[in-house]
C-alpha cells in the first residue's frame, strides 16, 4: 500500500554566487510523473536536492506531505520512509553485496519494508544479491539501486539522470519499471538531459536561467 | 574503491599499531632497562662488612660493636677466618661460623662493583651449621668422592698456636654456588704443579672423575675448633642495621674500612628516579606525536569514507546513525590494534632476550601500564569519537557524486 503523496515547492529560491533557482513553484503528488530537463549547470540537480530534502533553500515554501520543510532541520525520517533516491552514478557501496546494498535503508528505518522478493522478482535480480557492486554491469548496478530505493515503499522516487550512465537497452528497461512503479500510485520526478526520454513522463518541466517552466 | 577502502583501514591499522607499539615498547623498554640495570643492586640486603686484617684493627672493631649493641634493630656476626690443609694436601681458607647467620656476604664482588654481595647455599640465603657439618663450593663438592655410606666428608688439617696439627673431620651438608670458583681436572697435586686446565661452569659425574677445587672457603661451625687455640688469620663483621647512615660514619670514625652496599643503593636510587622522570617526559612527547599521527590518519579515512557517508545519510541515516557506525568501527579498530601492538611487543622483547640476554628480566611497572591504558584509552576515545563526529557533518550534496 502506497501512502499518499503532497508535496508542493512555492516560490523557492536558492542562490550559490549567482542565483541558480528563482521562484519555483512545483505541486507533486500520487501517480504524478514529473521530468525536469535543463542543460548542464541549469540547477536542475539543486533543485532535486531540495525536493529530496538533502538541500536547504534561501527562501520560498516547502511543505512535504504538511510538513514545512525548514533549512535547520535534519529531515532523515521523512527522507528514509517516503522518498527513494536513484542516481546516475548508482551509488551502490561497493564494500557491500548487493544485498547487503538494498537492504541498508532498512537500518536507518523502522518502516516495515516491502517484500523482497517480490521486488527481485520485479527487477530480475536474483543471481545478484550476493555478488559485490563491482562486479556488476552499469544495468545490473541501477536494477539493484532501484531495488533499493523501492525496499521501504516510498510514495515518491527521485530519479537524477537515471539513464546517464546506460545503454539504449538498459535505459528502455529502467524507463519501464519507472513507469511500472508509477503506475502503482508513486510519484517520479526525474532529471534527465535527453528530451526523449523526458517524453515519456507525464509532465515536463524545463529549468532554463533559474526559471521552471512546464512544456506544453 | 574496494582495494582504496582496504588500504585506508590498513593505513589506519598500521599507523595505530605503530603508535600503541612505540609507546607500549617504549615503556616496557625502559621499565626492563631500569630493573636490570639495578636489579643485582637492589637484590641485596643492606648490610655492612668490616674485615679486621690486623691487631691494631681489633680495638677499634671492638668499640663499632659495643656502640652497635646500643643500637636499636641492628644485628651483627663475627666470621673469622683460619687456614687448613685438605687431605688432597692443597691449602684451604676455613670460615668458621657462629651457629646461625642470616646471610653470608662476601666482600669480593663479582662484577666488579664494589659492595657486599651474598652467596646462596642450596638454595637458601639462611645457614646453621653444627659442629662436625661443613658446606663447600659446587666445584669443591663435585670433586670429593663420597665414603661407602654415600655421605661427602671433607678432612681439614688445622694448625694451633704451638704449631701442632688437628685433624677435623666435617660432613658436608651443603654447598654454595661460586663463579669465580674453579676447578682443576686430574689429581691435585700434579695439576696444579702443571697449570692444568680450569674449568669453571659445568661438572661431570663424580664417578667419572676426580676434581680439586681452588681458592673456595670452606664454612665450618666456629664450635667445631672451639677446643684447641685455632689461628685466627682474619676477621670480618657482618652488621644488618636500619640506622645504615649512622653505622657507616661510626665505622668511618673508628678508621675501620667498609663495604656497604647502601651509598651505592642511594645513589642508584636518585639515577633511577631521574630516569623514570625522563621516560614520562619522553611518553608524554610520544603522546602528543602519536596523537598527531593518529590525528591524520583519521581525517584520511574520513576522506575515503565521504562518499559512502552521503549516501547513506541521502538514504536516511541520521546523524545519529553515521555517530554510532564510525565510533564503533574506530574503537574496533583500535582496540585490535592496542591487542596487537602489547603482543608484538612482548614477542620482539623475548626474542631480544632470547637472542641477546637470557637472563634480561622483561618487566612492566604497574604506572607505565596505567599510563599506557590511560594513553589508548584516550586517544581511542578521543579519535573515535572526533571522527564519528565529523562524519556526522559531511555535507551529503557535496560527496554524492564523490564516485563519478
Amino acid at each position: 500500500m502506497i501512502e499518499s503523496l503532497n508535496i508542493e515547492l512555492q516560490g523557492v529560491r536558492k542562490s550559490y554566487d549567482r542565483p541558480v533557482l528563482k521562484d519555483i513553484c512545483l505541486k507533486v503528488e500520487n501517480y504524478s510523473y514529473v521530468t525536469i530537463v535543463g542543460k548542464s549547470g541549469s540547477g536542475k540537480s539543486t533543485l532535486m536536492n531540495i525536493l529530496g530534502l538533502i538541500e536547504g533553500f534561501d527562501g520560498g515554501v516547502y511543505t512535504f506531505n504538511d510538513v514545512v520543510i525548514k533549512n535547520d532541520r535534519d529531515y532523515s525520517k521523512l527522507r528514509s520512509e517516503n522518498i527513494g533516491f536513484i542516481f546516475q552514478s548508482y551509488n551502490l557501496i561497493p564494500t557491500l553485496t548487493c544485498r547487503e546494498n538494498i537492504m541498508l535503508p532498512t537500518l536507518y528505518s523502522k518502516k516495515k519494508p516491502a517484500d523482497l522478493d517480490e521486488i527481485i522478482d520485479s527487477l530480475d535480480i536474483g543471481g545478484l544479491l550476493d555478488k559485490r557492486v563491482v562486479l556488476l554491469s552499469g544495468g545490473e548496478k541501477q536494477r539493484v539501486a532501484i531495488a533499493r530505493a523501492l525496499l521501504l515503499n516510498p510514495s515518491l522516487i527521485i530519479a537524477d539522470e537515471p539513464t546517464g550512465n546506460l545503454d539504449r537497452f538498459n535505459t528502455q528497461t529502467v524507463l519501464d519499471l519507472l513507469e511500472k512503479e508509477n503506475k502503482k500510485g508513486r510519484a517520479v520526478i526525474m532529471i534527465t538531459h535527453d528530451e526523449a526520454i523526458a517524453k515519456r513522463s507525464k509532465q515536463v518541466f524545463t529549468l532554463k536561467n533559474g526559471v521552471l517552466n512546464e512544456n506544453t | 574503491m574496494i582495494k582504496k577502502t582496504y588500504a585506508n583501514y590498513l593505513l589506519l591499522s598500521v599507523t595505530a599499531l605503530l603508535s600503541f607499539s612505540i609507546m607500549f615498547g617504549y615503556l616496557m623498554y625502559t621499565d626492563s632497562e631500569i630493573y636490570n640495570n639495578y636489579k643485582e643492586l637492589f637484590s641485596e640486603s643492606p648490610n655492612i662488612i668490616l674485615s679486621q686484617n690486623s691487631a691494631n684493627e681489633a680495638g677499634s672493631l671492638k668499640a663499632l660493636t659495643n656502640q652497635l649493641d646500643k643500637l636499636p634493630e641492628t644485628h651483627y656476626y663475627y666470621i673469622k677466618t683460619t687456614d687448613a690443609q685438605t687431605s688432597f694436601g692443597t691449602e684451604c681458607e676455613v670460615r668458621l661460623m657462629p651457629s646461625y647467620v642470616w646471610g653470608i656476604f662476601t666482600s669480593a664482588r663479582l662484577s666488579g662493583e664494589t659492595g657486599p654481595s651474598r652467596l646462596m647455599i642450596n638454595g637458601d640465603w639462611e645457614l646453621s651449621l653444627e659442629p662436625g657439618e661443613a658446606v663447600v663450593s659446587e666445584p669443591m663438592y663435585h670433586s670429593i668422592t663420597p665414603d661407602e655410606d654415600g655421605k661427602k666428608r671433607i678432612r681439614l688439617v688445622f694448625t694451633d698456636g704451638e704449631g701442632q696439627s688437628v685433624l677435623k673431620l666435617y660432613e658436608i651438608i651443603g654447598s654454595y654456588s661460586s663463579e669465580i670458583a674453579g676447578y682443576m681436572k686430574g689429581s691435585a697435586q700434579s695439576d696444579m704443579e702443571s697449570g692444568a686446565e680450569l674449568m669453571d661452569s659445568k661438572y661431570e659425574s663424580d664417578s667419572v672423575m676426580n676434581y680439586i677445587t681452588v681458592s673456595d672457603p670452606v664454612y665450618v661451625s666456629a664450635a667445631s675448633v672451639s677446643d684447641f687455640d685455632c689461628e685466627i688469620e682474619n676477621i670480618s663483621l657482618t652488621i644488618y642495621t636500619d640506622k645504615q647512615e649512622l653505622v657507616i660514619q661510626q665505622t668511618r670514625n673508628l678508621n675501620l674500612a667498609c663495604e656497604e652496599i647502601y651509598t651505592l643503593q642511594n645513589t642508584a636510587i636518585s639515577e633511577k628516579m631521574s630516569a623514570v622522570s625522563n621516560k614520562y617526559i619522553i611518553a608524554a612527547v610520544l603522546f602528543v606525536l602519536l596523537g598527531i599521527n593518529l590525528y591524520s590518519s583519521f581525517a584520511n579515512a574520513l576522506n575515503d569514507r565521504k562518499f559512502e557517508i552521503g549516501t547513506k545519510r541521502a538514504l536516511g541515516a541520521g546523524k545519529p546513525h553515521i555517530m554510532l557506525q564510525f565510533v564503533t568501527e574506530g574503537l574496533a579498530v583500535m582496540s585490535v590494534n592496542i591487542i596487537l601492538s602489547v603482543c608484538v611487543v612482548c614477542a620482539v622483547m623475548n626474542i631480544h632476550k632470547l637472542v641477546f640476554n637470557n637472563n634480561y628480566i622483561i618487566t612492566l611497572n604497574p604506572e607505565s601500564a596505567l599510563l599506557f591504558a590511560i594513553f589508548v584509552f584516550f586517544l581511542t576515545l578521543t579519535f573515535s569519537l572526533l571522527f564519528a563526529y565529523q562524519c556526522t557533518r559531511v555535507e551529503i550534496v557535496k560527496y554524492l557524486k564523490e564516485e563519478l
